[in-house]
């Protein structure tokens, strides 16, 4: 069909397409190419295409030495599944030509401190190891590797540090040990004694608030969630038992044992860690996330121990591969199925288990979520007949815990099972979770179940739902989506507002304006006054009732036909909803007129805050309004309130870009002048070619000014009436003797933690203020433990 | 959060990737280019490059906005949705527009959406310049799209046959 034309006019730039390069980049690309790509695709072993490359690198260093350096550098640090194919590259070389060795350990060590300067700490862990395992590969002397360690386990002794400085370099420290404990023990073994005793000193004082708001389940069995450092010093510890025995990891190295013990090794020079500064921001701690174990796969190979260190190092590797190939989904999960160690380790499990540790991370998962659907999708149809079969295990499996999985796990895991069956016709033996429909209702499992089938039927359609479901599950059948219009019945002629709704009816039929509107609605009374003074459109309730349902009702056939609607009576919105009353008042019709449908409830908020017919705050008070008590616990709920709140987010942000970028084009504009000395004699003349963008500069000052004191008011006023509403709960238990764990409870204490997990970022600016307004010692402990724990995660 | 870390950040990124770590192919641009694009094949491609619409087919006659909405919802948050219509019938025919507030959600669309099911059959996403108007119709001869004119199998999803076979 397209005739396609040579690419000379449209060189746009894409990296893959061929340009007319000079001939450095295309050497570039070619050295990179194979580097990054040495041993795919070879009918010869690893270890000889190393050679191979070893060879034609040391022939192109005395014309590409900063190339070859560069791209070596970039590679340790993006490649880290990689890592010991590429020490043993950089001990050949070095075994060859002493000074590259010397000059790519400087250049590391350049790049490890640039990397902690600009907060990369993971990209700088990958660093660390990358050097730790150059001492393997006698590039680097063991003592020096020691010394560099030592510093790093000294940074436990800096006083009014936080804590989670302290832990990059234990766990800096502590994530080397298994690619080079061996060989420092050997060399070093008093020092590495210090300081692992250190290590355990450490890591017994320090606090451990912060876990309760990272694990998944709150329970212990059948796996404990243990806190990242915990677990790794158990496996160092296990490791150094089994006299630091590691036999996962490929060490192509080994097979060059008798080259590189003959070169000469450089020391690395002392590394001071760079200090703490106000700017820092170190990487959140983690909660290690395991659903298997050997018990889950009896007929294949065994599953390394929780604290085995091959465990730490597949676990590892596999995100590893998914960070490098997030946007490349079929690479990425051909990349996870060729992990090295196939048979001897049930790999299908590590994957499955890896992405499931990714998806269900708190406070967020490193990926969008829906890659991971997609991502199992793929590894399904590279191995149907094995894949599926884990993943419908572990699917079982999380099931099974739902009663303690954390709400916010709860909601991930039904976006991805409803996602997932939407692909697969939504096939699923239900009868197997029959146990849930004994329940009651608001209990997890149920609560789960019902969930999934509303989000199964929004990916499909009621009837579907119906069909697919066994007839005892009808009771946790999502609702028809339809519409309830209150006036729509004969029956109904009787409620207050009925003939003036058949009037507006037929008026917006008939292709009414606005002002038509106006004047048809101004016949309706106000249950809240006697007198009419309705030159000023006070809160009218009824009027509000009248014209929303009436419209939303006559609109109800698609999202866009509601669109259209909200977008041509725009003005009457507007003048009706102009108070905060008006406001309130507007989402309860909605929600009375399309309870049976939460989607589209999602969808007409969203619409009406970005056309500000509402503002958020409203939302955040309907959606603590008594009148939605009973759907509190429902998923679309939160759903609308963190969209409200991702919506405020964004626009403070654009506001803010938009007044830094007039700020730039001044700057700009100043530098212009400054630089054409000729005009400036005429002071005035330049006065008056700022004063526009002055002006500007001041008016976006005070929108952003603005915004941010609503997004300040929007997070004290969700945090407010959770305060209230948990509050009363507890005083109402402890007043009447009963549980205070109730399902609801759980529910609603975990949707807060929720709110500052997901915007912590934000959160952090209002800290004094919620410590000293509204999270105050007066607090219920339940509470405040929240706050606490939160305050906790960057301590 | 400080400019200078973001700066830095930036610069040791930007010096330092691999090509192997750039290849983003499912958000690339693909062969198609619409023949009735009004403007040079520059303009087309460049418009291409800084869309947020995408356009999005063989879908099921029967497949509604909502479940586009609901779908696509899940790479970030939607603008529009512009359903396909039959030119003389002004029915569903099989296509629609999503257009979203921000690039980056249209790009995760493209690479995690585009080639799973929706209604059961495999969907296919690809940059549209934009939506315009007039847009919204087939521009198949029986007032559908081109491809339900002249296939030959029966697609139950589709009208069945292909129009030139019925």
């Amino acid at each position: 069909m397209s005739r396609r034309r040579h690419s000379d006019d449209s060189d746009a730039g894409q990296p893959h397409k061929r340009r007319r390069t000079s001939e450095p980049s295309e050497i570039e690309e070619r050295l990179e190419s194979l580097i990054c790509r040495v041993g795919e695709k070879s009918n010869s072993s690893l270890e000889s295409n190393l050679e191979g490359l070893a060879g034609v690198l040391e022939a192109d260093l005395p014309n590409y030495k900063s190339k070859i350096l560069r791209i070596l550098c970039t590679v340790a640090r993006l490649l880290p599944e990689k890592l010991t194919v590429y020490t043993t590259l950089v001990g050949l070389l070095n075994a060859r030509n002493y000074n590259f060795g010397g000059e790519f350990v400087e250049a590391m060590i350049r790049q490890l401190k640039e990397c902690l300067k600009v907060n990369m700490y993971n990209e700088a862990v990958h660093l660390v190891r990358f050097l730790s395992d150059l001492v393997n590969c006698h590039v680097i002397a063991a003592p020096s590797m020691v010394a560099m360690f030592e510093n790093f386990v000294s940074v436990t002794q800096e006083e009014d540090v936080p804590q989670v400085r302290c832990d990059w370099y234990m766990f800096a420290f502590l994530s080397s040990l298994p690619w080079v404990g061996k060989e420092l023990y050997e060399k070093k073994d008093a020092e590495m004694d210090r300081l692992l005793s250190q290590t355990e000193s450490y890591l017994k004082q320090r606090q451990k608030i912060h876990v309760p708001m990272l694990q998944v389940w709150t329970a212990d069995k059948p796996h404990p969630q243990e806190e990242y450092l915990d677990c790794l010093w158990s496996q160092i510890q296990k490791l150094k038992k089994d006299r630091w025995q590691e036999r996962h990891i490929l060490r192509p190295y080994l097979a060059f044992d008798s080259i590189l013990c003959e070169a000469l090794q450089h020391n690395l020079p002392p590394f001071t860690p760079p200090p703490h500064t106000e700017d820092s921001v170190y990487p959140m701690p983690r909660v290690i996330f395991r659903m298997f174990d050997y018990t889950d796969d009896p007929e294949g190979p065994v599953m390394p121990g929780s604290h085995s260190v091959e465990r730490f190092v597949i676990e590892e590797n596999l995100h590893c591969i998914i960070k490098s190939h997030w946007k490349e989904r079929k690479t990425c999960a051909a990349q996870l199925l060729s992990y090295p160690g196939n048979n001897k380790i049930p790999l299908n499990y590590h994957i499955v288990e890896v992405i499931f540790a990714e998806l269900f991370q708190l406070p967020s998962p490193p990926h969008i979520e829906v890659m991971y659907t997609t991502l199992l999708i793929e590894l399904c149809k590279l191995q149907p007949g094995s894949l599926p079969q884990v993943l419908a295990q572990a699917t079982e499996m999380l099931y099974m815990r739902l009663d303690t999985m954390n709400t916010t796990c709860v909601d991930r895991f039904i976006n991805w099972f409803s996602h997932h069956l939407s692909n697969f016709q939504f096939r699923w033996s239900w009868e197997d979770w029959s146990d849930c429909l004994t329940q009651d209702l608001e209990k997890p499992k149920p609560k789960f179940v019902r969930e999934v089938l509303e989000k199964c039927m929004r990916l499909s359609y009621h009837q579907r739902i119906i069909d697919i479901v066994p007839a005892s599950f009808s009771v946790l059948s999502p609702a028809n989506p339809v519409c309830i219009y209150k006036y729509g019945d004969e029956s109904n002629r009787s409620l207050p507002g009925y003939t003036v709704a058949l009037c507006l009816t037929i008026a917006i039929k008939n292709k009414a304006s606005n002002d038509e509107i106006f004047s048809i609605l101004k016949d309706v009374p106000n249950p809240n006054q006697d007198d009419d003074d309705d030159e000023g459109f006070t809160f009218n309730p009824l009027k509000i009732e009248v014209f929303v349902q009436t419209l939303l009702h006559l609109s109800a056939k698609s999202f866009s036909h509601s669109f259209s609607a909200l977008a041509k009576f725009h003005e009457v919105f507007k003048t009706l909803a102009e108070s905060d009353e008006g406001k309130l008042h507007v989402l309860r019709v909605v929600y009375e007129v399309w309870k049976n449908h939460p989607q589209m409830i999602a969808v007409l908020v969203d619409k009406m805050i970005r056309t500000q017919i509402v503002d958020c705050a409203a939302v955040a008070n309907w959606i603590f309004s008594s009148e939605l008590a009973h759907d509190f616990t429902r998923f679309y709920i939160w759903e609308i309130l963190h969209s409200t709140i991702r919506k405020m987010n964004k626009h403070v942000l654009k506001i803010h870009k938009e007044l830094e970028e007039t700020k730039a084009r001044l700057a700009r504009q100043h530098k212009r002048r400054d630089s054409d000395d000729d005009d400036d004699d005429d002071d005035r003349s330049s006065d008056r070619e700022d004063g526009p963008l002055e002006e500007q500069i001041e008016r976006l000052q005070e929108k952003v000014e603005s915004a941010q004191s609503e997004q300040k008011n929007l997070f004290l006023v969700i945090f407010q009436r959770f305060i209230m509403l948990l509050t009363e709960h507890l005083v109402r238990c402890e007043t009447g003797g009963i549980d205070v764990f109730t399902p609801w409870y759980k529910s609603c204490i975990e949707r807060l933690q929720q709110i500052f997990l997901q915007h912590h970022q934000i959160i952090q600016q209002y800290m004094v203020t919620l410590e000293n307004l509204l999270f105050t010692a007066e607090l219920d402990h339940h509470i405040l433990a929240v706050f606490q724990q939160f305050c906790a995660l960057q301590a | 959060c400080s400019g200078a870390s973001e700066a830095g950040r930036a610069a040791m990124c930007s010096q330092g990737t691999l090509s192997i770590l750039r290849s983003d192919s499912y958000a690339d641009l693909s062969q198609y280019r619409d023949q009735h694009f009004r403007g040079t094949r520059y303009d087309q491609e460049r418009l291409l490059r800084k869309s947020c619409t995408l356009y999005v087919g063989n879908l099921s006659f029967y497949t509604t906005e909502e479940q586009i909405h609901e779908l696509f919802g899940k790479s970030g948050d939607i603008k529009k949705v512009i359903m396909g219509l039959d030119k003389v019938k002004k029915t569903a025919c099989g296509f629609c527009f999503v257009e979203y507030y921000a690039r980056g959600d249209a790009e995760n669309a493209m690479r995690y959406i585009n080639g799973t099911r929706l209604d059961d059959r495999i969907i296919r996403t690809d940059w549209d310049a934009g939506f315009k108007e007039g847009r919204q119709y087939g521009r198949g001869r029986s007032g559908g799209q081109v491809r339900d004119e002249y296939r030959q199998d029966y697609d139950a999803g589709r009208g069945g046959y292909g129009k030139t076979v019925q």
